[in-house]
């Protein structure tokens, strides 16, 4: 280990190595770099108008930049030596965090997400994602030979049902939600049988009254609202139909960058957030709005290539869990914006503005890179 | 080889898999695209306009309404700033219980009930970000409270309004009418209101609302999402409503209403030179001012439901048997049609019988010989009994109905009513029984199935004061803007002219005459120092109690001016007690001494 005295990576046990320009996947970098920079153009667009907001889009470049370093660390370091040393302590370390944050956490709009940390305030659970993804793919790895076994399934559910449950309660379900989908995608890329899934899904609906009953009360109303957005025009359906107002006005060209009136004017809510989306849509119109699902699938059909000639299982199966991480979110905001599905409140990875989704979003892609470039080395 | 097979078969299956993956993203992200081709190109224009009405928000800027005057440029009605509490349905709190605590502190503060703010928030057309009227006229104490606790109370607002003054409180309150906030109902009739209009809602102010409103104005603000206001993009400014001057003289009418004093009845002056109504009562009446502050619901139940009908105007809606003033329609048709002569002379002994029916003169010792002349003057019964029984009741009908019973008056207020001028086949259709001569008998004194408004029977006077010439009564004599420039004029209008030979209507009008001026005359009670009176009462049978006391009158004698109708309700005799209330209203307008002061001197 002492045999490369001059270069400190060698010598740490993450063993950082400079690879990166013999692998830098560019049409994984491209797309994400557009992606960005679509997001910085947005929240000017949605915020200029208001003086208490108008600086945010510097503050998403800031975290661009530091996005973009996350991005590189993560693309250099030997993810396995992750995978087999710190699995299992991020977790942990993760879902302390989780559970210090429900304890002490900051407030925000009703629900418990932040964590403050100096000038910056963050979102464990955005990080908790990948640590949960990397502590399944551990699992899983290791138990390979068994994962027809109740027990091993078990053993998953308990531990993406984990956290998933700390950020339930944060209350966040649209976060909570993407556990469950990674862990479906995870099981189903391993191995687990279609039919078993199904039989653990339709166990899951048969319990579905007993979640209603869990739910918030605003939950409830949400989904009540989903179901006829009209009942509730200024509550929780205002957000919906204002949304399609704003996409639907901006028709076939949209209105030009920074003329749109919906964004701008407020009507639709968190509309540099959750809803960022319909500012472009109502701004760029449908060519626009296809050209940034484009931009997506090139990106997420990229990460599943990732997927398929990654080196090893635990490689392929990291890129499977890191690729839903994303693609879930990308789905579950695009369908809300368009009102497919209810308001559950979910950044779009990448163009949202927010420095932990931003910095989180760049760290999977830069995992991602990674898991490209070592597969030269089979 | 085995073990290797097995791991080929695995790694097939694992890339299988992660194609499936692809594909389902990929039908993910294409269902979204299909949304949004609906939404941007199908909905797209729809969803425009949505998006266009959502930024400009128009606010009104409501029009001060006309104000009104009496004859002599009195003003009887005009407006007063005063106080509203609003609430912006927007900026309520989200959270529903939250939102209760404010509708319970709203209660404590205004005394407005929860029930009725979430009812008023309930109504369709709501328009969230535009100030709802919760509650008109608050004092400033009230106001003040709601200022002092405006932290505690987002979205509610203290605005100023112009509100309705009614100079003379309950004056006039038939001819004048009230105002109140348009309903739904009416604002999905009528065209060019707004929701929250203040509108008239009976006489004058409903009838003239057309000019009364003026138009509102409009603020074209581009508001956010919360409805702050982001900037005036325009201004359109109100135009304030137009003035009207009435017919009415407010020193008559007011001393018209001391003179009713609390007798339930109508009163009614009238120019008969050309239709100009100088004062109309009806009694009781009510405070207008009370609606203009926002009637509360069980003040407006125990209103509705009041057995004198306060909102009812006897003068115009009020349908009662006119009795022997009716007699002038008998005699008159009877001379015309040939079927009797002035001279002709029938014998009243007191009773009178048709086969086995009696039926009675209203002096029981009877009349004796009784011709044309006296019939009116005394008031004989069994003389028209008689007559009646020589004419055909068709014939009698039409004539009643050439002075204009049976039909609407034509006066510029709303809901008049019609009466009744019963046929026989008119009580074939509705009662299913033949028509009796006992029927005519009774139709020619004006009892039986015969109602009118007070207002019909006043075109009597007219007619034969006019020879005939029955004019348009009207409330209305001008319409001018605020500064003064005439819209338009009413013009006196020949409503009915009825054919009768010249020295019939002098018989009438020498009869009418000799009422008052004779010993005998039944309506002498009417007499004025100086200013001659022709007069005709009534006492009137109706199956509601006690008569109906009517006197009907124009003066002077010798060159009418004017036309007035008395008529009490359930007050007794119409010489004792209609004629001596006709007097005073007459003493009133001619401006002579009181006869009862005189007669103590």
């Amino acid at each position: 280990m002492a045999s490369h005295p001059g270069k400190w990576w060698k010598r740490s046990k993450i063993h950082v190595r400079p690879r990166l320009a013999q692998g830098i996947d560019y049409s994984i970098l491209l797309p994400a770099l557009l992606l960005c920079l679509v997001g910085v153009a947005m929240i000017y667009s949605a915020t200029h108008a208001s003086p208490a907001m108008s600086t945010l889009y510097l503050r998403q470049l800031l975290w661009l930049a530091l996005g973009l370093v996350g991005f590189f660390f993560c693309a250099s370091i030997n993810y396995q030596v992750i995978l087999d040393r710190y699995a299992y302590p991020l977790y942990w370390l993760m879902i302390i965090l989780l559970a210090v944050l429900l304890a002490a956490g900051e407030e925000i709009a009703g629900s418990r997400r932040w964590l403050a940390l100096g000038p910056f305030s963050f979102q464990p659970s955005e990080f908790a994602k990948i640590t949960t993804v990397l502590v399944l793919v551990k699992y899983l790895t290791s138990h390979e030979e068994h994962l027809q076994s109740w027990d091993v399934l078990l053993g998953t559910f308990f531990l993406a049902g984990l956290p998933m449950a700390l950020i339930l309660k944060e209350p966040d379900l649209g976060t909570a939600l993407i556990f469950m989908a990674v862990l479906f995608m995870l099981l189903y890329a391993s191995g687990v049988s279609p039919r078993r899934l199904a039989g653990i899904v339709v166990f899951g609906l048969l319990f579905s009254p007993v979640l209603w009953l869990l739910l918030k009360d605003y939950q409830r109303q949400r989904l009540l609202v989903f179901l006829n957005p009209r009942a509730d025009t200024l509550g929780a359906g205002y957000n919906v139909i204002q949304s399609k107002i704003a996409i639907g006005s901006g028709r076939i060209l949209g209105k030009g960058w920074l003329e749109g009136t919906q964004g701008q004017l407020r009507f639709v809510p968190e509309h540099h957030t959750d809803f960022i989306f319909s500012v472009l849509a109502e701004e760029w119109g449908f060519l626009g709005s296809l050209a940034l699902l484009l931009l997506f699938v090139v990106l997420l059909l990229q990460a599943l290539r990732v997927a398929r000639l990654a080196r090893d299982l635990s490689g392929s199966l990291l890129a499977v869990g890191l690729t839903t991480i994303v693609a879930t979110q990308v789905v579950i905001n695009l369908s809300v914006a368009t009102g497919i599905l209810p308001a559950t409140g979910m950044t779009l990875p990448l163009v949202s503005y927010g420095g932990s989704s931003l910095l989180a979003t760049l760290c999977i892609l830069g995992l991602l890179m990674n898991i490209w470039s070592s597969r030269i080395m089979k | 080889m085995l073990w290797d097979q097995f791991i080929l078969r695995k790694e097939e299956e694992f890339q299988r898999r992660i194609k499936n993956l692809g594909l389902l993203l990929l039908l993910a992200l294409s269902v979204v695209a299909v949304r949004l081709a609906y939404l941007q190109v199908v909905q797209g224009n729809r969803l425009s306009v949505l998006s266009a009405r959502n930024r400009v928000r128009l606010v009104p800027i409501k029009a001060q309404r006309g104000l009104i005057y009496d004859r002599n440029g009195e003003l009887l009605v005009g407006n007063i700033p005063s106080f509203n509490v609003s609430l912006v349905p927007a900026a309520l709190p989200e959270d529903p219980a939250v939102r209760h605590q404010e509708f319970l502190l709203l209660q404590d503060l205004l005394g407005l009930r929860v029930e009725e703010i979430k009812e008023k928030l309930n109504r369709r057309g709501l328009r969230y970000f535009e100030p709802l009227r919760l509650k008109g006229n608050l004092d400033r104490i009230q106001a003040a409270r709601i200022e002092e606790h405006g932290l505690k109370l987002p979205g509610v607002m203290v605005l100023t309004e112009s509100q309705r003054q009614y100079k003379f409180d309950s004056l006039a309150f038939h001819v004048l009418g009230y105002v109140g906030e348009i309903s739904e109902h009416e604002l999905a009739l009528r065209e060019g209101y707004q929701a929250g209009d203040i509108v008239g809602q009976s006489g004058i102010e409903k009838v003239y609302d057309h000019y009364l409103k003026g138009r509102n104005g409009w603020l074209h603000i581009e508001v956010d999402a919360l409805g702050r206001q982001m900037g005036i993009l325009g201004r359109e400014d109100p135009w304030i409503g137009q003035n009207l001057v009435l017919t009415l003289d407010r020193s008559l009418q007011t001393r018209v209403e001391e003179i009713l004093g609390t007798r339930r009845g109508a009163v009614v002056v009238e120019n008969l030179q050309n239709g100009e109504i100088l004062a109309l009562v009806s009694s009781p009446g009510f405070d207008a001012n009370r609606f203009a502050r926002g009637i509360r619901r069980e003040e407006w139940e125990k209103l509705r439901t009041n057995p004198h009908h306060p909102l009812t105007n006897r003068a115009t809606q009020g349908l009662y048997p006119p009795g022997s003033l009716f007699k002038l329609v008998t005699l008159l048709s009877a001379l015309q049609e040939d079927i009797i002569t002035p001279g002709q002379t029938f014998t009243c002994k007191g009773i009178f019988w048709i086969s086995t029916w009696p039926y009675r003169c209203w002096l029981d010792s009877g009349h004796g010989q009784v011709n044309a002349l006296r019939s009116i003057v005394e008031s004989c019964d069994i003389y028209y009994y008689q007559v009646g029984l020589k004419i055909k009741v068709e014939k009698l009908g039409r004539w009643a109905q050439a002075f204009g019973f049976g039909h609407p008056s034509g006066i510029d207020l709303p809901n008049e009513l019609s009466g009744l001028v019963p046929s026989p086949q008119w009580k074939e259709r509705t009662q299913n029984m033949p028509w009796f001569p006992g029927n005519t008998v009774m139709l020619s004194i004006g009892q039986g199935y015969l109602l009118a408004t007070p207002l019909q029977m006043l075109g009597m006077a007219c007619a034969v004061a006019n020879h005939g010439v029955i004019y348009r009564p009207h409330l209305l004599k001008r319409v001018v803007t605020g500064s003064g420039t005439l819209i338009h004029e009413v013009k006196p209008e020949v409503m009915y002219r009825i054919n009768a030979a010249p020295e019939y209507w002098q018989l009438l009008q020498q009869a009418m005459t000799d009422v008052v001026r004779s010993r005998r005359g039944t309506g002498h009670q009417a007499a004025l120092r100086g200013i001659r009176v022709a007069g005709k009462t009534a006492t009137a049978q109706n199956p509601h109690g006690e008569d109906h006391a009517a006197f009907l009158a124009y003066a002077p004698a010798d060159k009418p001016e004017i036309a007035m109708i008395v008529y009490l309700e359930n007050a007794g005799g119409g010489g004792r007690e209609a004629a001596p209330i006709a007097r005073q209203v007459l003493e009133a307008y001619f401006g002579v001494p009181s006869r009862e002061m005189v007669e103590t001197k």
